[in-house]
């Protein structure tokens, strides 16, 4: 036992240490990294990337290409003020310029030395890094019921069933059959049992009971049936572009109504046209599942050439054709303006957890039975200081007049 | 007070067995079921139906229904836009204020870029939101599928740049050019037509207008030495005497008259126009008057002239001499003549013959009343009709030696009477090119054809009358191929820039004159509003040079006694057959004959019982060595020995649905050119039976509200009549408004305490003030019967058009129909219009009897129809006293015999874009009616709720619309504001004052105790004792005077 605490504590002591050299040996670099990264992020990443050009040059190398001395600090002054470099017509300014069509780099004065180093610190990191493959996408989350796998484990289990069930008929007739025997009886004919399993049809019980649990269970098991055709509740088709609900709003937080902006203005919520897309996905030009696969069918419908990064002049543009999954039939009328803005409900209340789905389908079954019991059961809710409140007088939408046909037929 | 009898057509008052017995159905012949489920007539007479037979049909029923129900529903894509436009936000509409092709300032609602209801401009100071049938109508036009696709050659497509090229190349060798077109109201397609024809050695615009009114222009510039036709403002007068002049339904521009008329004949202000109408047909106009007198065609010549000399003596002017002595009934000219003396300033009169030296008098007898500068208006001139009937007669003269010849807007080979002129021309003619925008009749015969752009796709400006100008905006990409025609004019003119840059540059010439601040600001603020006005001001108003007694001699030997007349007219729908290929139109019912579909001849009753001539026999009609044959509609009203037949019918090459109903001849023929005019007045006509018979889709006796087959359970027919209908008099309803309607309960805010009924919970709801309480109320007085409502419910409400046949099996599908009840004499009847649409009542008999509550009440006092709960039972509409409702025998999407005039079918894919998305199309199967167009009701209730951000107040109180900011497609489209709508609830509404405070409000059929939620107001004649006086002494119209029916009864 003391032997352990020792051991035990000859690691920790190890650990603090090597934590202590790796700190050193950090702070021995020029920059910081960590630092550096999120300056990249909010100061850089719009125009530049580090693999390769965008609106500005690549930013690989680029702590080799100034190296330390007078170059770095020509560097230090081109980020903090590079048009007025190109207004001095300093010739490495003024050919930088040229060389990039022309487009002036902002000038960032708060960056201080150190500040700039972090960044050339988290280029070298970057740099060092072996480079992303890119990841196949994981599949949506596997409905069990489309598998027919399913269905053939579940056959294989009746039969197997039936024949344990058939088997221990037969084991208890072989064994009545050898008790009679000792006791000297006759032994049990086939006419027995089908004799007692006639009685037991002839019984009018027995068959009124079987025919009324019959006809309630097939009525009810139909009415149930029935009342799902075409609400597709679950349906989760494949899309034209495998766009991830759970990456943008998921991991990345994007507000829904950034892209489904129609929500509070509209009866549609809208799916949005290309050009939202890109306006983030004019730089975002790579995702980290899909690589650069999809992003281009983006490209391919608004007509955008990443490499020049500029849109194809008298392109035909090319509609996507998303599959439908939220299907009201023409006869209902709903409106998405009214449940965010007025009822206050969140997206995912009627659906579901979107920022999980990687392929998004249908949570709710959008039947009207769905509907009217929430309108039953809803508060309707009131602004009370600028904030949308349950209503003091504990009025439902019924109340208000929400179960009227005409609401929402017509 | 003894209430007048009313009827709504012959067969009615008649009472024949025959009638009585189609009466007493809902549909006139039963549905053959047991037909449909066998082959032979003998095999129908021994099927029945037992019970195993049922249980295996039951059996199969299921089975395939659940079959069918278990198809995997088909994958829908959504498709959105790829850049979206910055002003579209998908499902909300966008509204662009533009102008119709017929002048009519309009708002053009559109969804996703594509337009799908036009109303009335109300930020117009001239026509304050008016629009009319056609004007509604005119949007279908678009989404029409025989619009040209693009430009052509000789019948074969081409493409602009051959057009352009070849066009160019023979106008570099022309010297004679002609454009040809109709009035041009747009003061920069004018000025682009002229710089065109000032690049040639003779290059002229000939303007003309199917139905000419030539004659008013070129008597003003004898009278008044100005060419043009005044504007009138018949909103400042006092009395109107309308002569031959359906200025309500057809004349010059009826949407902009019927709101300026509908101001004057407001009795709750306290005073009220007098209406005089003298004319040989019923119009509209005519029906409308406080007092109408029939004429002969022939006669109206001598009437002017007598008119003239009684005023003259009146006023103390000269008489034209020597004019023969003429009447009519009981001396009626002596008071018209009166009255127009003493109200000077205050009266005009309107006459619509193409006549010049009728059109002297006129100015004559305007001019002494006072009128010019105040009702009529020659130094601020309207532009609606500039055609130059001699201008034409000479074009045609000298087709030979035209090298080019140019249609725009034009169709002369159909609704000229130079037609063969044109037709034989243009086989010779170098060049011709035809712009329209569809195939026409002249287009065909065209080398080229340029198809235009339909107005909704295009720019342009418009002058309706001097100083109010509007703009028209395109609110659709160009579907086809097409060009804009100035567009075409520019290029083929060599004028460089654009159409559209043009008009901008017209306004900004304009611009600088009139306002401060910068151009871009005022056009885009003029462009938003679509309207701009422009003060006029005139140093000297006209004066009278004309020579009376000069034009007088040509009147004086007019009066052809009996000899049968006709007058070719234009209908309220058709007008003069420009859109005839537009369904909406062809459906619309004839606010007087009550006839859909066809072209028929308008005969006297007299004529017809003397003749024996019925409904929907057939005649030949001869006029001038040529025969047609046409249907009858025998005509209460229309003065005797006189015919008529509309204009506009039997187009050879008018498109699919203008060319569907075969029997309807094209009398344009018989329109004649005289002293220089066209005249569409024939002598010399002839009617005889062939003894076949042709039948009319006539609605007018269709879903009758009271059942004259149970007469005996309801006592005498016409008792249930005035609950119905209610009329009065001016003096009488401002002597004693309470005495209107006292023997009625009064209306439903003051009446339904006393009743009884099995809804308790109804009232309880909706008199709370959670709720809105909808309620409308419909002004019979203000009520024309225009038909613009029933245009506009069509088109708001996605309802189908059903085409001629299923018309007369009354299976029309419109929400809202004008009911038009005639009462007293047939030769000279009096005539109400009753708009009628579902009542909503809050004890519905429909309601009752649904065996799964398809239809039901709301909280907010709508009678809803739900179609996805319908079963197709139709007790509802056997139930309903009101005959509103409508069933879908078909689905009418893709039913072939719907193909030709359905505008949304399946053979039409463009026409589904005039759908209202909002509206659900209704299938096979499943009853409909007026909504009470519940979508704008659900939308604007959602609006006020949006802006309020709640849609509880804090008190608890629920956050309602404003009033007037619903208004219901009918209300919004109704030209004289007969309709108002709203919140019974709130005692600050419109409606809630009228129902608590109007003594004119009544319901109809108050006894079936139905509590309906629309109400009507009485309508009230301005008859003074002493029309109602000579009213008594002869009504029949001629100085023979036949004496009206003999009691008198029917007077007020």
């Amino acid at each position: 036992m003391r032997h352990f605490v020792l051991r035990l504590s000859t690691f920790i002591l190890t650990l603090c240490l090597s934590g202590l050299l790796g700190l050193s040996s950090l702070q021995a670099q020029d920059g910081d990294p960590a630092n550096g990264e999120s300056l990249y992020r909010t100061n850089c990443a719009t125009c530049h990337k580090i693999a390769r050009n965008l609106t500005g040059p690549a930013l690989s190398k680029v702590y080799e290409r100034y190296p330390a001395g007078e170059d770095r600090l020509w560097l230090y002054e081109w980020v903090r003020n590079s048009p007025g470099l190109i207004a001095d017509g300093d010739e490495r300014a003024v050919a930088l310029f040229e060389q990039y069509n022309r487009v002036a780099m902002l000038p960032f004065p708060n960056l201080e030395d150190q500040d700039i180093e972090d960044i050339l610190a988290y280029v070298k990191a970057e740099d060092e890094k072996e480079p992303e493959v890119a990841v196949t996408p994981a599949g949506g989350a596997a409905d069990p019921l489309a598998d027919p796998a399913f269905y053939y484990a579940l056959f294989g289990l009746v039969a197997v069933l039936l024949i344990i069930a058939l088997l221990l008929v037969i084991i208890t007739a072989t064994l009545v059959s050898a008790v009679r025997a000792k006791e000297n009886k006759e032994p049990l004919a086939f006419a027995d049992v089908s004799n007692r399993a006639r009685g037991m049809l002839k019984n009018n019980f027995v068959m009124t009971t079987l025919v009324v649990v019959l006809l309630v269970g097939g009525a009810l098991k139909y009415i149930e049936f029935a009342r799902d055709i075409s609400l597709n509740q679950g349906y989760m088709p494949e899309q034209p572009i495998a766009y991830s609900h759970k990456l943008h709003a998921g991991d990345y937080k994007i507000e829904c109504e950034y892209c489904h902006s129609g929500v509070t203005k509209s009866k549609n919520a809208w799916i949005p046209s290309v050009n939202v897309c890109m306006n983030c996905h004019k730089t975002i030009q790579e995702g980290p599942t899909t690589g650069t696969e999809e992003i281009a069918k983006i490209y391919a419908a608004i007509g955008f050439d990443p490499e020049k990064g500029q849109y194809i002049e008298g392109y035909e543009q090319k509609p996507v054709k998303w599959e439908r999954i939220h299907n009201l039939p023409d006869h209902a009328y709903f409106n998405h303006a009214q449940h965010v803005v007025l009822g206050g409900l969140e997206c995912q209340e009627c659906h579901g957890p979107i920022e999980e789905m990687e392929v998004v389908y249908q949570y709710s079954n959008l039947g009207m039975g769905w509907c009217v019991s929430c309108h039953r059961e809803e508060k309707v809710k009131s602004l009370v200081k600028g904030k949308l409140q349950p209503n003091s007088l504990d009025l439902t939408v019924e109340d208000m007049g929400g179960l009227n046909c005409a609401r929402c037929h017509y | 007070m003894n209430s007048p009898k009313y009827w709504r057509g012959l067969e009615e008052l008649e009472q024949k067995p025959e009638f009585l017995a189609t009466m007493e159905k809902e549909f006139p012949t039963d549905v053959p079921i047991e037909d449909a489920l066998s082959n032979t007539d003998e095999e129908a007479l021994s099927f029945q139906t037992d019970r195993r037979n049922f249980l295996k049909l039951l059996g199969f029923g299921m089975t395939a229904a659940t079959m069918a129900a278990c198809v995997e529903t088909p994958m829908k894509h959504a498709v959105p836009y790829v850049e979206k436009p910055e002003d579209i936000i998908p499902g909300v509409p966008n509204y662009y204020a533009s102008t119709t092709d017929t002048g009519i300032p309009v708002v053009v609602k559109t969804r996703e870029g594509r337009p799908i209801k036009l109303e009335g401009n109300p930020d117009s100071p001239l026509y304050k939101g008016a629009v009319d049938a056609v004007g509604q109508a005119t949007l279908l036009n678009v989404y029409d599928v025989d619009r040209l696709k693009g430009p052509a050659k000789g019948g074969d497509d081409t493409n602009w740049t051959t057009i352009d090229s070849e066009v160019k190349a023979a106008l570099a060798s022309s010297s004679k050019v002609r454009v040809v077109s109709r009035s041009v109201l747009s003061p920069s397609t004018k000025g682009v037509i002229d710089e065109f024809l000032g690049g040639f050695a003779d290059g002229q615009h000939v303007t003309y207008d199917p139905v000419s009114y030539s004659a008013i222009a070129e008597s003003h510039e004898k009278d008044f030495g100005k060419k043009a036709v005044p504007s009138y403002s018949i909103n400042n007068a006092n009395v109107i005497l309308g002569i031959s002049c359906d200025f309500l339904g057809t004349w010059m521009e009826p949407a902009l008259f019927n709101k300026q008329y509908a101001e004057t004949r407001d009795p709750d202000s306290g005073s009220m126009s007098v209406h005089y109408q003298i004319e040989s047909l019923l119009t509209t106009t005519g029906s409308n008057a406080d007092l109408r007198m029939p004429v002969k065609p022939s006669q109206i010549g001598a009437v002017l002239l007598n008119l003239y000399n009684k005023v003259a003596r009146t006023v103390g002017q000269p008489t034209i001499p020597g004019v023969p002595d003429f009447n009519l009934a009981a001396n009626v000219l002596d008071k018209i003549a009166k009255d127009l003396a003493a109200n000077a300033g205050k009266a005009v009169v309107l006459c619509g013959v193409n006549d010049v030296a009728m059109q002297d008098l006129v100015n004559g007898i305007n001019y002494m009343i006072g009128a010019y500068g105040n009702t009529v208006d020659i130094d601020r001139p309207s532009y609606y009709k500039q055609g130059d009937d001699k201008a034409m007669a000479t074009l045609a003269g000298e087709l030979s030696s035209v090298d080019a010849l140019f249609f725009y807007d034009a169709n002369p080979v159909y609704d000229s009477p130079h037609a063969a002129a044109f037709k034989a021309a243009l086989a010779n003619t170098k060049l011709s090119v035809s712009l329209a925008y569809k195939a026409d009749e002249t287009s065909i015969l065209c080398k080229y054809t340029a198809p235009d752009h339909h107005y909704l796709e295009s720019w342009n400006d418009a002058m309706q009358v001097e100083g109010h100008y509007t703009l028209t905006q395109p609110t659709i990409n160009p579907i086809y191929e097409t060009r804009q025609a100035q567009d075409s004019f520019m290029q083929w003119g060599g004028m460089t820039g654009s159409y559209s840059d043009r008009i901008k540059n017209t306004w900004q010439s304009k611009y600088t004159e009139t306002e401060g601040g910068s151009f871009r600001k005022f056009w885009e603020e003029t462009l938003r509003k679509g309207v701009f006005t422009e003060e006029v001001t005139t140093d000297q108003p006209a004066t009278f040079v004309g020579d009376i007694a000069t034009a007088a001699n040509s009147l004086k030997n007019n009066n052809t006694g009996d000899t049968p007349e006709l007058v070719l007219y234009e209908k309220v729908s058709i007008r003069d057959g420009k859109y005839a290929n537009n369904p909406w139109l062809q459906e619309m019912p004839d606010p007087i004959t009550r006839a859909t579909w066809d072209n028929y001849l308008l005969v006297p009753v007299q004529y017809a019982t003397a003749n024996n001539l019925k409904q929907n026999d057939e005649v030949n009609v001869t006029v001038g060595g040529t025969s047609l044959k046409l249907g009858v509609v025998v005509q209460p009203g229309q003065a005797n020995n006189t015919f008529g037949i509309a204009l506009g019918y039997g187009r050879p090459n008018g498109g699919r649905c203008a060319s569907v109903i075969k029997g309807s001849p094209d009398v344009y023929p018989w329109v004649e050119v005289r002293d220089g005019n066209v005249r569409f007045e024939r002598a010399g006509v002839e009617v005889a039976k062939t003894g076949g018979t042709y039948e009319i889709a006539s609605i007018q006796t269709f879903h009758t509200l009271f059942d004259p087959a149970k007469q005996e359970s309801f006592g005498n027919y016409y008792d249930r009549t005035e609950e119905i209908i209610s009329e009065t008099s001016f003096d009488a309803y401002s002597k004693n408004p309470d005495e209107v309607n006292s023997h009625r309960a009064g209306s439903y805010l003051n009446k339904r305490r006393h009743l009884i009924t099995l809804w308790e919970s109804h009232f309880k709801d909706k008199s709370s003030d959670r709720y809105i309480r909808w309620a409308m109320a419909i002004d019979l007085n203000k009520c024309t019967g225009c038909g613009a409502c029933v245009v506009s419910c069509q088109a708001e409400n996605n309802v189908p058009v059903v085409g001629k046949e299923e018309v007369m099996n009354r299976r029309e599908m419109h929400w809202i129909r004008i009911d038009r009840y005639y009462s007293g004499s047939p030769q000279n009847p009096n005539v109400v219009f009753q708009p009628m649409l579902c009542q909503h009542c809050d004890n519905a008999p429909c309601e009752t009897v649904c065996p799964v509550l398809a239809t039901i009440h709301s909280h907010e006092g709508l009678n809803q129809m739900t179609y996805n709960r319908c079963v197709g039972t139709r007790y509802c509409a056997n139930n309903c006293p009101y005959k509103v409702r409508r069933f879908n025998w078909f689905n009418y999407v893709v039913g072939d015999q719907f193909t030709e005039f359905n505008p949304a079918h399946k053979t039409n894919p463009l026409g589904y874009l005039v759908l209202n998305p909002d509206v659900t199309v209704r299938f096979r199967g499943v009853m409909e009616k007026c909504s009470f167009c519940v979508q704008r009701l659900q939308d604007g209730k959602l609006k006020a709720k949006l802006r309020a951000g709640t849609s509880l107040n804090s008190d608890g109180s629920s956050v309602k619309p404003v009033d007037g900011e619903i208004q219901t497609a009918c209300q919004q489209s109704c030209p004289t504001g007969a309709i108002v709508f709203g919140d019974l609830n709130d005692p600050e509404s419109a409606v809630h004052k009228l129902y608590k405070e109007n003594q004119r409000i009544y319901h109809a059929l108050e006894e079936v105790k139905t509590l309906p939620s629309v109400a009507y107001m009485t309508k009230v004649r301005n008859r003074d004792a002493e029309i109602v006086n000579l009213m008594k002494e002869g009504y029949g119209g001629l100085e023979t005077g036949e004496k009206a029916m003999e009691d008198n009864s029917w007077l007020m």
